[in-house]
């Protein structure tokens, strides 16, 4: 028979992780600083409007770094492909003293 | 306040709260921080609202409940489950979604449902205090969880969980 306490750990066992507390931070922080002073807005349309434009901002610079880190990672692939289809005679080989520390 | 003082005030506050969010969207990291980054900042702009009657952590629930209900859509969520509601709505992006054995557990029940368990097991909130995030009757709440026990032991059951 499963207890009240037994959904408890199980809640607690399988609960969400929070991750990346320390960017998501400087991140709101970023967004708190770019707003207005709360008293110089007195109308409710102000205040919604103020914060649609700041995540609106906030959510364009992510996709940005996110499309940006794509792009690198499609220039490494591609790299990576490129440099193993040169054949290998091209590439000059070390002379073997290199090897031979002693 | 001073918006240093709210920051402070923020800091410890911020990861029970996405913590809720990530529950009530289903691992979903980039919506829930998403609401969660909309929430903090509508309180920053709303404090002079709070009025201490209730805990500045109880007011921001309120808030973060709230713009998840703006989100997702109120009316569709309070009258069917999430698995109904994702399978009415195609999905368009399941790429932040983490499908553990908790949103499974959770998933044949309707969003404040969820959010009564959520809320009760994970955040250790009252019954009394849930009812202020959720906007809602206590005697309402009780019978939320009533019925959230009664889904979660069945689903234990069957995964022979003690």
């Amino acid at each position: 028979m499963v207890k009240d306490k037994d959904i408890k750990q199980f809640m607690l066992r399988h609960q969400p992780e929070v991750k990346n507390s320390g960017p998501f931070m400087k991140d709101v922080v970023r967004q708190i600083n770019a707003m207005p002073i709360p008293a110089a807005m007195n109308q409710e349309r102000q205040k919604e409007d103020c914060i649609r434009l700041v995540l609106e901002v906030s959510r364009r610079d992510l996709r940005a770094v996110r499309m940006a880190v794509g792009v690198i990672v499609v220039v490494a692939i591609l790299s990576a492909i490129t440099i193993s289809m040169i054949p290998s005679d091209l590439i000059p080989s070390f002379p073997p003293y290199l090897f031979q520390f002693k | 306040m001073t918006r240093e003082q709210f920051i402070a005030e923020i800091y410890t506050l911020q990861e029970p709260l996405r913590r809720f969010l990530l529950g009530m969207c289903h691992g979903d990291v980039f919506t829930a921080d998403d609401i969660a980054q909309e929430t903090l900042l509508k309180a920053y702009l709303h404090y002079d609202t709070f009025q201490g009657r209730s805990s500045f952590s109880t007011w921001l629930f309120r808030i973060g409940y709230g713009c998840f209900c703006d989100h997702i859509g109120k009316r569709i969520l309070d009258t069917e489950s999430i698995t109904e509601r994702e399978n009415r709505i195609p999905a368009d992006d399941d790429s932040g979604k983490d499908y553990n054995e908790l949103y499974a557990a959770i998933d044949g029940l309707t969003s404040s449902e969820k959010a009564t368990v959520l809320l009760f097991y994970i955040e250790d909130y009252s019954t009394k205090e849930i009812a202020e995030i959720l906007g809602m009757a206590s005697v309402t709440v009780r019978s939320h969880l009533h019925r959230a026990r009664r889904h979660l032991k069945k689903i234990l059951e069957q995964n022979g969980e003690r």
